[in-house]
């Protein structure tokens, strides 16, 4: 189809450094980690700031190429998540400016991370991602809600595994005899 | 202002907020999620949860902003061109919301013109209510009238009445029980509904013709076909859907009830004497009368027969129409038997004069009735067929049956998919149950256990129903008109299924109707019939149509169009359509005709095809006769045109053609003896086309053979065809010819892949062949199409019989004649379109395990050719040799003895022709006759040039055989093969060029070595290098991998190695090194001041005036040749001579120009030794030196006998000033060199 093409990048935003003073002591360190993200970082000051990321590593050149189809599609402060459109040439240009940005623009100016989850062509798929991840997330949270230890999902995968195990070896046994018999076969 | 409100007006604003919101999604902030910045688990979850929501509903938006306008969910064959503006065009249900959609998108809502807008909302209403104001004011009167006429005369009208009310009475009871005495009257439908009379008035309507009106295109109100009222094709789009469901998937049932039926009633053998005079299946060879199998059969009643029925007297026969007999089953006890003919209604008024009157003959007579209201049909075809029709017809005694009976066989079949699994023409006759009492009708389940198909299977073989089968009731008017009675209304079947539970049925009662009906499978056709009286046909239709398919939708319904297609796509010619021989064919195509013509004053002047402007070559211009009509008129022979031109009133319903069976037809074409009957009459017959090159054939398209008269024309039509036979050409403005795909002409295409359409002229350009003639047109196409079926284009056209044949009678051309006899092959091939389904598709198709077997021949027929050329050659080639070497060696023979004597005779005396006998060959006076065959002759191979014997074998490698090392063979060894050697044996490279210090300590190695008297060997061979004897190695030929080649150097003539000739030409060119600086230098001075003698400027490549280089070329060289370096390398030279290998050095490889031995010549041997060869090489080198002199003695052996004795020593340069200069460079071609 002839039209212009766009990247959307998946955006999640990481905070390793800061802590939360309000938040209580137990928390896990999954959400301390992808903590909300300041309202006053919103949609417009994170175009500036790729904007100026990319005018500091590519130039007028670069801030020409990502300027014209640049745009923030989904921003999502609460879960500090966002879809990012740009165009399909240069998003690599784009992706650059996130990965040096080290912290939020000035009111905020937390450090931050900026990770890349996902490049797609369609936003659809953006989306279905980051509906991916919210479900993982939260799937998790369930699973910390119900008691289980930090790093729970090392120990599901660990039962997991147990359970197949002793499935398989269930299976593996070479012939399902009766108990009757087999005690006939003994004597 | 006004010029905004021209402008199409702007959307509103909300209008696409579904689609924008795509790109808006909403998302939460911090603030709101966390109210009061506190972080914690259950906000964190709660936040993601609303995440998935928000963007999940963000996804269903945008795929509902994408697609989701209103036209485009209705049923692809519901949907209407204008549907996408006109929200009139969509279905009911989804009006409104198209409107909305088309509104909001800014849609221009086009009101549609259709209808006459009388109607209730039509723009010309008022005429309507005119005319309602009109009538009521007029029924006023007539009853003011009315009252008034009451007042004055009430008695007697009271008598009228009363009167009236008696004749009524009396009549109705003889109405209702007996028809008048003489049935052989036409029958009358029983008056329709006083609602429907009087649009019945001129036609019939079909007993399903409310349901079609609904839901088909009906034939215009005027213009009824056959006196009916016939759907001419759904509205939906069904075109593939037809295809589909007659051949793959599904049911297609038509009402056929407008088929005419005749009944016939007499003495068997009356009712078979009145057949017979109706010549019925003539054209198959009255096979049907035959006493047994299918025959006989047919005559007990319990198989139809297809045919074609004929007019009673007159030769040729005049063809009414196909039609189908139908015997009643001999009722036990009774003598007479009843059969029913039926025929399409186009040929029915025909048949029934021809019937009545045989039947008048008859002794005793035959009552023949009239049972075309009577005796209505229904036909079915499609893989479902069966499974249809035998849930919806349930026999009435099902249970209390014989297990063999049409009853208890008849639910079994439901599973059988394809009609012609069953017996050929088998019918059913019992009665039915009405199948509106189990309505809605549940799909039955085909029976799929293997019990039941091997049941199923053994029915189908044994088919008892031959045995079993009673009289049908169908036959008896009393059952029929009883079934007729007792038909509840629709109003009291939804009591009784109202009253009965949910979910069942209601209970039988005895007084339920038995409709007496009888279903008979057609092979030709490949569907069933179902027969039955007339008033039945709606009830059961409406079940059929409503049945649920085991695999899933309802059955179909078609049109006559529909069943036009099927017949197509089958290749089947269908009547009367593709029958212009008969009177109803020939009204069709009248009718036909009209259409076309005025189809095509209705369009606008571009977008119609100009018929008189076409040019068909050769200065015609126009299509030959009527372009809207397959011109029959035009291919009536002279004579009989004034026989068949009696008026043109009889024109329009005669046909004046005779249509002949196509069986018979390719009969008589193929073996080119026409009847005279049928010479005299012009008789027409059904041929099958399908296209050589592209392009659809459509009706009327003019068939062409190939143009006898103009034999340049011939060809180039036959070129088109590439193939070896010639065939007759079909064109429209396409063009193209009828074809068939043989098996040769397949294998060819796949031999050939230039034999594509991309290889064939195309229509359309210059190099397309023209029409032929009009004395060449021998047909026309009746019904072309793409066929769905072949995936590929065909037609079915009829050719005049006489035109086809006409060439005989013209026996002037020889070549011509036996052409023609290779397009009648092609058309016998193609006629199989007339009868015989199965034959066009074997004629046509190529199976599968055919076209491997094709392919394996062709694969293996190449594979064997190769295999014998190769053989061929190589036998060749050797023979050759051994004739040569048988040849070589007599030669040998006679020359040796001739050598002495003329030595002895001091050569200037002749002796007599020398002669030489060998057991292979005898020489004479210079010619060689060989005797007897030489591969048995001449055992071993000689080189005809070095008259030395060959190797046979290779001499190391892959099939070894060490040589008799005592012999001396030539130097063509065969070719070696052996790992890590070439051909020649010679080991590749295994590492780069030495670099010159590691060739020096080889050399100073080697030196050592060889110094030891151990090499005795090489000593021999040095002693006598003419003695041959000596040999105990063999030298491969060939160069060794180590090898370098050498270059003259254009300038001073010194051979160099290539990996030195770039160093040495910059040096000897001047271009490098400190004289050339200088020599720039100087050049550059000159420039810069007073520059050359002719005052210009030199350019940078002209000659350089430089003064070191300006003497003669050889003073150069000298001075080169005394560059330190060389000196060098002499020197070396000058070294080994002092070693033990002195001897061998002057058979070393060392050149000498040719400008120097001429030189030498004169006394001054003047020697270049520029290469010192790797002393482990020399062996070899030395042999080959030799072998290279006995190989080409023309060249090696001159220089040999003038070096003379090698007794020369290396000498260091030392060129003579001026004489080897001398020596033109361009002359002396740089291999020249010699070894002393």
């Amino acid at each position: 189809m002839v039209r212009v093409k766009h990247r959307y990048l998946t955006v999640q935003y990481l905070y390793p450094a800061t802590l939360l003073e309000s938040a209580p002591k137990d928390l896990p360190t999954t959400i301390q980690f992808r903590q909300p993200t300041p309202d006053d970082f919103g949609a417009g000051r994170l175009v500036q700031a790729i904007r100026a990321g990319v005018e500091e590593l590519y130039g007028d050149y670069g801030l020409g190429m990502v300027n014209t189809g640049l745009k923030v599609n989904y921003h999502s402060t609460a879960t500090s998540t966002s879809i990012i459109r740009c165009p399909q040439a240069h998003y690599q240009m784009v992706w650059a400016a996130l990965t040096y940005m080290t912290k939020l623009p000035k009111p905020a100016n937390t450090p931050v991370v900026v990770r890349v989850i996902r490049v797609s062509g369609t936003i659809k798929k953006a989306e279905e991602e980051v509906i991916r991840r919210a479900k993982q997330t939260v799937l998790q949270m369930k699973m910390i809600e119900a008691g289980m230890a930090e790093g729970t999902p090392v120990n599901a995968i660990m039962n997991a595994v147990e359970k197949s195990v002793t499935k398989e070896d269930a299976r593996n046994v070479l012939a399902e005899v009766d108990e009757g018999e087999a005690t006939e076969e003994e004597t | 202002m006004s010029d905004n409100a021209k402008k199409r007006k702007r959307p509103p604003e909300d209008a696409s907020a579904a689609k924008r919101s795509r790109f808006n999604i909403p998302a939460a902030r911090s603030a709101t999620a966390y109210p009061s910045g506190e972080v914690n688990v259950a906000r964190f979850m709660r936040a993601h949860e609303n995440e998935i929501k928000s963007l999940e509903n963000s996804m269903r938006l945008a795929k509902k902003g994408l697609s989701g306008r209103a036209f485009q969910d209705v049923p692809r064959d519901l949907r209407r061109r204008t549907g996408s503006h006109n929200p009139q065009r969509v279905p009911k249900r989804l009006r409104q919301q198209a409107r909305r959609e088309a509104e909001e998108d800014n849609t221009p809502i086009k009101k549609g013109k259709s209808g006459s807008g009388i109607g209730k909302k039509g723009t010309k209403m008022w005429l309507r209510h005119e005319s309602i104001k009109k009538k009521k004011k007029a029924k006023e009167k007539r009853q003011k009238a009315r009252e008034k006429n009451k007042v004055t005369a009430t008695p007697e009208i009271a008598a009228q009445i009363t009167e009236h009310a008696q004749r009524s009475e009396a009549q109705v009871p003889k109405k209702m029980n007996q028809r008048p005495k003489d049935l052989t009257t036409l029958a009358a439908r029983d008056g329709p509904r006083s609602r429907f009379r009087t649009r019945q008035i001129h036609k019939t309507w079909l007993p399903t013709h409310l349901f079609h009106t609904k839901r088909a295109r009906i034939t215009p109100p005027k213009e009824p076909l056959w006196r009916f009222a016939i759907p001419l094709s759904p509205a939906n789009k069904v075109y593939r859907a037809t295809h589909r469901s007659s051949s793959q998937r599904g049911a297609i049932a038509w009402d056929m009830s407008y088929m005419s039926t005749i009944g016939l009633e007499g003495v068997e053998a009356s009712v078979s004497g009145l057949l017979r005079a109706l010549n019925f299946a003539e054209e198959q060879g009255s096979s049907c009368w035959s006493n047994k199998g299918m025959g006989k059969k047919w005559q007990n009643g319990t198989r139809t027969w297809e045919g074609w029925i004929y007019e009673r007297e007159g030769r040729p026969l005049a063809l009414i129409g196909p039609a189908t007999v139908i015997w009643s089953v001999q009722e036990p006890g009774s003598t007479k038997r009843e059969a029913f003919v039926r025929i399409h209604p186009s040929g029915f008024l025909r048949l029934w004069n021809e019937v009545v009157r045989a039947a008048k003959v008859q002794k005793p007579a035959v009552a023949v009735e009239d049972l075309r209201f009577e005796v209505g049909s229904i036909e079915i075809m499609g893989p479902a067929a069966t499974e249809v029709l035998s849930s919806i017809l349930k026999p009435t005694s099902a249970t209390n049956c014989p297990p063999e009976s049409p009853e208890s066989v008849w639910p079994k079949l439901a599973s059988v998919t394809d009609v012609r699994s069953l017996p050929v023409n088998s019918l059913f006759a019992f009665p039915v149950s009405d199948p509106r009492l189990c309505y809605p009708p549940k799909s039955a389940a085909p029976a799929v256990t293997e019990e039941s198909q091997s049941e199923l299977l053994e029915t189908l073989a044994s088919w008892p129903i031959d045995n079993t089968q009673n009289a049908a009731e169908i036959f008896s008017r009393k059952d029929r008109l009883a079934a007729c009675r007792s038909l509840p209304s629709q109003q009291s079947i939804n009591r009784r299924t109202g009253a009965a539970p949910v979910g069942q049925y209601p209970e039988t009662r005895t007084t339920d109707p038995r409709i007496p009906i009888l279903v008979f499978n057609s092979i030709k056709s490949n569907s069933w019939t179902v027969l039955l009286p007339w008033k039945c046909v709606a009830p059961i239709w409406r079940c059929i149509m409503h049945y649920p398919l085991f695999t899933g939708g309802n059955p179909r319904f078609g049109g006559l169009k529909e069943r036009k297609q099927v017949d197509f796509e089958r290749s089947h010619p269908s009547f009367p359509f593709d029958h212009p021989g008969t009177d109803g064919g020939w009204e069709w195509e009248m009718m036909e005709r009209s259409a076309r013509k005025i189809e095509w004053t209705k369009r606008p002047k571009g977008k119609r095809i100009e018929w008189t402007s076409i040019d068909l070559g050769s200065g015609r211009k126009g299509e030959l006769g009527d372009p809207w009509a397959c011109d029959w008129e035009r291919l009536l022979l002279k004579g009989s045109e004034e026989n068949t031109q009696p008026s043109d009133a009889s024109s329009k319903t005669k046909a004046p053609f005779r249509q002949l069976d196509s069986e018979q037809a390719s009969k008589v074409v193929a073996s080119w003896h026409p009847s005279v009957e049928q010479l005299s009459t012009p008789h027409v017959f059904t041929v099958k086309i399908s296209m050589v090159s592209r392009g659809v054939p459509t009706a009327c398209a003019r068939v062409y053979r190939l143009p006898c008269s103009n034999v340049e024309l011939r060809t180039k039509w036959l070129s088109l065809t590439r193939g070896p036979k010639p065939a007759s050409s079909a064109r429209r403005h396409e063009g193209g010819s009828t074809w068939k795909h043989t098996p040769r002409r397949v294998a060819a295409r796949l031999l050939d892949p230039v034999t594509g359409d991309g290889g064939r002229i195309k229509p359309g350009s210059e190099e397309y062949p023209e029409v032929p003639g009009e004395e060449d047109l021998i047909g026309f196409v009746t019904t072309g199409n793409f066929n769905l079926a072949e995936g590929r284009p065909t037609a079915v056209a009829n050719l005049v019989l006489q035109r086809v044949l006409r060439h005989d009678q013209r026996p002037q051309h020889d070549d011509d004649a036996a052409a023609a006899l290779g397009t009648l092959d092609t058309m016998s091939e193609d006629t199989a379109a007339g009868e015989h389904v199965e034959g066009v598709r074997t004629a046509v198709k190529l199976g599968q395990g055919q076209l491997a077997d094709l392919t394996k021949d062709i694969l293996e027929d190449v594979v064997s050719n190769i295999i014998f050329s190769t053989a061929l050659s190589c036998h060749r080639s050797e023979k050759l040799l051994r004739m040569q070497s048988a040849a070589t060696q007599a030669e040998s023979i006679a020359l040796s003895n001739l050598e002495p004597s003329s030595q002895a005779k001091g050569s200037s005396t002749q002796s007599g022709p020398p002669t030489a006998e060998t057991d292979a060959a005898k020489y004479e006076n210079g010619r060689v006759y060989l005797k007897g065959n030489p591969l048995k002759t001449t055992p071993d191979i000689t080189c005809p040039h070095c008259k030395l014997p060959r190797l046979m074998h290779p001499i190391m490698g892959k099939g070894m055989q060490n040589p008799d090392l005592s012999k001396e063979y030539c130097m063509l060894y065969p070719w070696v093969q052996r790992q890590g050697h070439d051909v020649y044996g010679n080991p590749f490279p295994t590492d780069t060029a030495k670099t010159k210090k590691e060739r020096e300590l080889l050399k100073k190695a080697e030196k050592d070595s060889v110094g030891t008297p151990g090499s005795q060997d090489t000593d021999i061979a040095a002693d006598n290098p003419s003695q041959s004897g000596g040999f105990n190695k063999l030298n491969t030929g060939g160069k060794p991998a180590s090898y370098i080649p050498w270059h003259t150097c254009p300038n001073c003539k010194r051979s160099l190695l290539i990996t030195r000739f770039a160093q040495h030409l910059e040096k000897c060119l001047g271009i490098s090194g400190r004289q050339s600086s200088r020599n720039a230098m100087a050049k550059l001075a000159g420039q810069n001041g007073n520059g050359t003698a002719s005052g210009t400027p030199l350019g940078s490549r002209m000659g350089t005036p430089a003064p070191a280089s300006q003497g003669d070329p050889v003073a150069k060289v000298k001075g080169k040749g005394q560059s330190p370096i060389k000196k060098g390398g002499d020197d070396e030279d000058g070294d080994d001579n002092e070693t033990p290998e002195k001897k061998k050095k002057p058979k070393k490889s060392s050149y000498v120009k040719k400008a120097d031995r001429e030189k030498k010549e004169g006394g001054a041997p003047v020697k270049l030794k520029l290469k010192a060869n790797n002393p482990a090489k020399d062996l070899e080198r030395k042999a080959s030196t030799y072998s290279e002199s006995s190989d080409r003695p023309d060249k090696r052996d001159r220089e040999e006998t003038e070096d003379g004795a090698p007794k020369a020593k290396k000498i260091k340069l030392s060129l003579v000033k001026g004489e080897g200069g001398s020596a033109p460079p361009t002359t002396e071609p740089p291999s020249a060199q010699t070894e002393p």
